[in-house]
């Protein structure tokens, strides 16, 4: 991994204090968009398929993919300890007599994790663990209330069955996002300072 | 007992003037474990330890200990008089 390889939107990323404020502001805005999607949803339904389009995005871009799982953008490396697909012949390239793009192999120490990082991504699943899973009796809860409310034995002026299930939706978005990101997250938040020399 | 390792593996990359990325390299590791090691960040595997011990040609007790571990120098040359040395031996018997 390079200097500049190792930059969001510019800005360097080598010191924790960086990388816990970037953390910080992702999850600010996540979480303004889970809680957002139940106000601008009345209005405008398809702000629920926004949410998770900008929460994949977030996911893709800062926390190296969808549980790590194949981020060639993210700032840690990737959690199979997979060497990743080579590229694709270019086999237009050649026959337009282009130079084709060379298929080269990645270079090892930008995917492969030694066992030090083994520990701490297993570590840090442990932890994003033990957050997701406290998570989802909150999501049983609103469904059963849900269910309730739906079948007319639970009777609010301001509890409606739509509200419920918006609430159930940014609580499981949520629950999603975290799920996603929050193993990368923590490798993030903990790995001290990079000298990268 | 706590889990404290002591390690001598800065100062024996120092006197091979090497980098963390030339030792990162020969052990098939990450420079930044390298520097977690120095630090006592992380204690290594057996495996790593046992590859440490046969790049740098050492006995492992020479590189990790469960005890804060003397200067090189005065391991090596040291007879017990000196001042600083003393200090470390009262330390140690704490």
């Amino acid at each position: 991994m390079t200097a500049a390889s190792y930059k969001v939107f510019g800005i360097p990323m080598e010191q924790q204090r960086a990388r816990r404020k970037l953390v910080v502001a992702v999850y600010a805005v996540l979480l303004m968009f889970c809680v957002g999607s139940i106000v601008f949803a009345r209005t405008a339904p398809i702000a629920y398929n926004w949410t998770i389009y900008v929460t994949m995005a977030a996911a893709m871009l800062v926390f190296g993919g969808v549980g790590g799982v194949g981020g060639r953008y993210g700032l840690i490396k990737p959690f199979p300890n997979k060497p990743p697909r080579p590229e694709p012949v270019m086999v237009d390239a050649i026959r337009l007599q282009l130079a084709p793009m060379t298929a080269g192999t990645p270079d090892e120490s930008s995917w492969k994790n030694d066992e030090r990082e083994l520990s701490r991504r297993d570590r840090a699943h442990y932890q994003a663990y033990q957050v997701v899973a406290s998570a989802f009796p909150v999501v049983l809860l609103l469904a059963a209330l849900g269910l309730k409310v739906a079948q007319g034995s639970l009777q609010l002026a301001w509890l409606t069955t739509t509200t419920v299930l918006q609430s159930i939706f940014a609580v499981a978005l949520l629950e999603t996002v975290l799920a996603m990101t929050l193993p990368a997250a923590i490798i993030l938040w903990n790995e001290p300072d990079i000298d990268l020399g | 007992m706590g889990n404290d390792l002591y390690n001598r593996i800065a100062v024996l990359r120092a006197e091979r003037n090497l980098s963390r990325q030339d030792l990162a390299d020969a052990l098939g590791i990450n420079y930044q474990t390298v520097g977690c090691l120095e630090r006592g960040d992380y204690n290594p595997s057996l495996t790593l330890a046992l590859d440490l011990s046969a790049y740098f040609g050492l006995p492992v007790e020479a590189i990790f200990s469960r005890h804060p571990l003397r200067p090189l120098s005065e391991a090596v040359y040291g007879d017990g008089n000196g001042e600083v040395e003393k200090k470390a031996m009262k330390g140690r018997a704490r």
